[in-house]
């Protein structure tokens, strides 16, 4: 009986749990995806290059950013719900069930609607997974013919994760049910509007919120690496506390200023929109501070997750050599002849038990390079190495070559003569530079694999070079890209949805005012216009905020990616377009339930 | 005498065709001329919202013609309509539908500013609008700090601040106490009789018809017979209202 209660009450309210629901299968799917990247057995199973060893990483820390988020979000959700629910819980109390029963219906309710969510999320998270493993095998080269979208591993944690949380959920639920009393349950719609916080404390908040974020933006534009942590925190609960307080008082102090001016509002319905934001903006305070932080935090999940991508040709130049060969068998011939304006110096060297020995006229004759960092204009610049430096352990060149012999003992460089006197046998090696290894990639891969079938001890060496710094850039910007993506999705449509669902569920308490407005003659046309502007309001106002927000806090990513700021518009405008989607699709369904 | 409303031979008939329909009204005639002061009763069901929702144009006759302050309304577009609605139309209604996110003052000012009239004009109709109506003092308040009574006169400003051909009330008494009720009553026959308000009131209440200067009986979708105050006091014709609905039942 209870649990028929609890279902027809689920598909009572269908629509405004679907739009919830959204929120909710989205968040299961990316967190099912990121967990099955991040411990999937295909990226292990296979002798991994350095570069594939990066997405357990990467996936992983952008599963704990979405874990938490998630966690904010459901319990946020949850109470969207209770509150919904509320009036027939109150009746089913009048009706004579016990607060027991009730709270076992409330946990029902809360877990089938997390198992429902998270069951569909995890299916379609199969199908993302399948796709986005396939890209970045394909991005990266990776030798895997048959990736596993199907991980039970993470298919497990992710129901624990929900369940947890949606367990979780649900006390708090029932705990908050019980401290409420029978009468407050059956009336919470009718609280009547709560208008006129005292004037003076409604300023105060107002400059408050103006001062806690400009606090927050200095924090976090002269972050500096000494205060890492202090500006960060700094930066995030002023933002937040600012943004609460905008929303709470600074909007609702404007439009009160703006309703004084009787010229201007004294015009068709501006009068009724105003009054409408006056009192909508400070009761959607908490939702609105939320959109615009998950706002800000999407936009800067994608902006910083894309400037990875394009930094990837900035890892190529990392090192001066792409790679080394230590035979010329007429396969790695072939590849050596297609490279596009390589630099090839052939080294010599003889062993003896006491160490390495070099032929400084070689060095002379073609010197060795190598490349540094500049952090001035953070680029990296070709230099030579002082031959002195060549033999040094400590310096990168001399712990190659220790690399290169596997030996242990000294380097040395000897003059010519000397050189020519030593009795052991004569060894070689070519390092390989290209101007522009993006370009020559496939070939530098290929005589890779070449020179460790021909000669497995390259290997080590190998790790050392361009080619696998460029693989692990490659791994760890694509990588990045797509969490950043996913995030950012994920972010939008919970935010989307919890704003989306909070105005559709003021509609049914909307309507009675279109309906006299239209009563009085008011045409629909400017009905239309005016809910268009007041929903424009709610949607613009958190997302120019949290777009201001990611322009001050991309200061923190400075010393991370090179300039971030670059190419913001694209994330912007994508960001624009879906929130365009959202507010359009909001207003319809909006306009459908209050104008007919 | 002119008359302001009248109605022709209205019918209407609820439901879509070859679906189970029913005839809420079944051939109203009748009219009300300038300054009237007008009510109309019926018992639950008898079609006096239907009736007064074709009046103020929210809905259209099957069949028949009304015409207000000589306009027929079924010649109206529905855009028409809408501003036939905001100039010539007042409305009061039993749960007085003021917008609490709007002070009384601007709930008032709304008729007006949905038409061009020059902003600095507004104010000073309010106020004086509002001396008629006692509730100067309560002007900057928001609706939800006023008292039931205090709200419906609120209404009442609203509807009559644009200077409607006819006012239209529904059961504009049925959410308030008696006192208020009462009071309200006074001030809607004060305006009849001083202002010369064209009045048209719904309601199944005796008391408040007998502030009215005729009364129609409308049952099960017809106009029956109609009363006339003529000289009689307020009481008296209370009285006589209370018999004939004792006999007529
Ligand atoms: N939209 C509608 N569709 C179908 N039937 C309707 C509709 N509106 C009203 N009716 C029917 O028309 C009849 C008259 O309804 P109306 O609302 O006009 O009565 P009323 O006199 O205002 O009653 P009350 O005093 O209860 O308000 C009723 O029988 C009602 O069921
Ligand atoms: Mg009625």
């Amino acid at each position: 009986m209870l649990l028929q209660l609890a279902l027809t009450g689920l598909q009572r309210r269908f629509k405004d749990y679907l739009v919830l629901f959204s929120g909710l299968i989205v968040a299961s799917m990316v967190f099912y995806m990121f967990l099955s990247l991040a411990v999937n057995p295909s990226f292990y199973r296979h002798n991994m290059t350095i570069g594939a060893a990066f997405l357990p990483f990467i996936f992983g820390f952008g599963m704990v950013i979405l874990g938490v988020i998630t966690f904010i979000y459901l319990i946020y959700a949850n109470s969207f719900l209770l509150s919904m629910r509320q009036h027939d819980y109150g009746m089913f109390l009048v009706l004579g069930a016990k607060r027991g029963r009730i709270s076992l219906l409330v946990i029902l309710e809360t877990v089938v609607t997390g198992l429902l969510a998270t069951c569909s999320g995890i299916v379609l998270g199969f199908g993302f997974t399948g796709l986005v493993g396939k890209l970045l095998i394909g991005q990266l080269d990776l030798e895997i013919h048959h990736f596993q979208a199907f991980v039970p591993q993470a298919v497990l944690w992710t129901f624990v994760f929900f369940v947890a949380v949606f367990c979780f959920a649900a006390l708090w639920n029932v705990q908050k049910l019980f401290q409420i009393r029978l009468l407050e349950l059956l009336q919470e719609k009718q609280k009547p509007v709560k208008i006129d916080h005292h004037p003076l404390l409604q300023a105060l908040e107002a400059v408050m919120g103006l001062v806690l974020l400009a606090i927050a933006y200095v924090a976090m534009a002269r972050i500096n690496p000494s205060m890492l942590m202090i500006c960060f925190f700094t930066g995030f609960f002023g933002v937040l506390l600012g943004s609460y307080f905008l929303f709470h008082s600074f909007f609702s102090v404007l439009i009160t200023a703006l309703l004084k001016r009787r010229s201007f509002t004294y015009r068709r319905l501006r009068v009724f929109t105003l009054g409408q934001l006056k009192f909508r903006l400070p009761a959607y305070t908490q939702i609105l501070t939320m959109t615009s932080v998950l706002f800000a935090l999407a936009l800067g999940a994608i902006t910083v997750g894309g400037r990875f991508h394009s930094m990837q040709r900035e890892f190529s130049k990392s090192s001066y050599y792409a790679v080394l060969v230590t035979q010329h068998e007429p396969a790695t011939k072939r590849q050596l002849a297609k490279l596009h304006d390589p630099v090839m110096p052939i080294y010599h060297y003889k062993m003896t038990a006491k160490g390495r020995y070099l032929n400084q006229a070689e060095f002379r004759r073609q010197p060795l390079r190598g490349i540094r960092f500049l952090p001035k204009n953070s680029q990296y610049q070709a230099y030579t190495y002082p031959l002195r430096e060549v033999t040094r352990l400590s310096g990168q060149p001399g712990f190659l070559l220790s690399q290169l012999v596997h030996s242990t003992g000294t380097t040395k460089m000897l003059s010519n003569k000397r050189y020519a006197r030593l009795r052991s046998k004569e060894r070689w090696f070519q390092l390989i530079h290209v101007p522009d290894l993006v370009k020559d990639y496939q070939t530098i891969k290929r005589l890779a694999r070449l020179e460790v079938q021909a000669q497995p001890a390259s290997k080590d060496i190998l790790t050392q070079l361009g080619l696998t710094s460029y693989q692990a850039g490659l791994a760890l910007t694509s990588g990045f890209q797509f969490m950043g993506l996913f995030l950012g999705i994920a972010f939008l449509t919970m935010l989307a949805s919890t704003l989306m669902f909070k105005v559709l569920s003021a509609a049914s308490d909307d309507r009675p005012r279109y309906r006299m407005l239209i009563k009085m003659g008011t045409h629909e046309q400017l009905l239309r216009r005016s809910i268009h502007i007041e929903l424009a309001c709610l949607f613009i106002l958190p997302a120019v905020l949290g777009m201001i927000d990611v322009l001050v806090g991309l200061n923190m990513f400075t010393s991370l990616i090179t300039h971030p700021w670059q190419g913001i518009w694209f994330p912007f405008f994508l960001f624009t377009i879906l929130y365009t989607g959202y507010y359009v699709l909001t207003v319809k369904l909006y306009e459908r339930s209050v104008l007919n | 005498m002119t008359n302001i409303l009248e109605v022709d031979q209205v019918t209407k008939t609820y439901g879509k065709k070859h679906e189970q329909q029913y005839q809420a009204l079944k051939g109203v005639n009748f009219s009300v001329a300038a300054g009237e002061f007008v009510a109309i009763m019926g018992a639950s069901g008898s079609g006096k919202t239907t009736l007064l929702n074709l009046l103020s144009t929210l809905d259209q006759p099957t069949t028949g013609h009304i015409r207000i302050n000589g306009q027929d309304l079924s010649s109206l577009r529905p855009k028409q309509m809408a501003d036939f609605r905001s100039q010539s139309i007042g409305f009061i209604f039993q749960d007085f539908n003021l917008l609490e996110n709007l002070t009384n003052r601007q709930n008032i000012a709304l008729p007006l500013t949905l038409r061009v009239i020059s902003t600095n004009r507004i104010d000073p109709l309010i106020d004086e609008l509002a001396d008629k109506l006692d509730i100067k003092a309560i002007l900057d308040k928001y609706p939800v700090a006023v008292s039931g009574g205090q709200k419906q006169r609120v209404a009442a400003a609203r509807a009559l601040i644009h200077r409607p051909a006819i006012l239209l009330a529904d059961e504009p008494t049925g959410a308030l106490d008696s006192a208020s009720a009462r009071e309200m009553l006074d001030t809607m026959s004060l305006l009849n009789q001083r202002d010369h308000v064209t009045t048209m009131m719904v309601t199944h209440d005796p008391f408040s018809a007998s502030f009215a200067k005729r009364i129609l009986f409308i049952k099960d979708g017809n106009i029956g017979q109609e009363v006339n105050k003529g000289t009689k006091s307020r009481p008296a014709f209370y009285q006589e209202l209370i018999a004939y609905l004792g006999t007529g039942e």
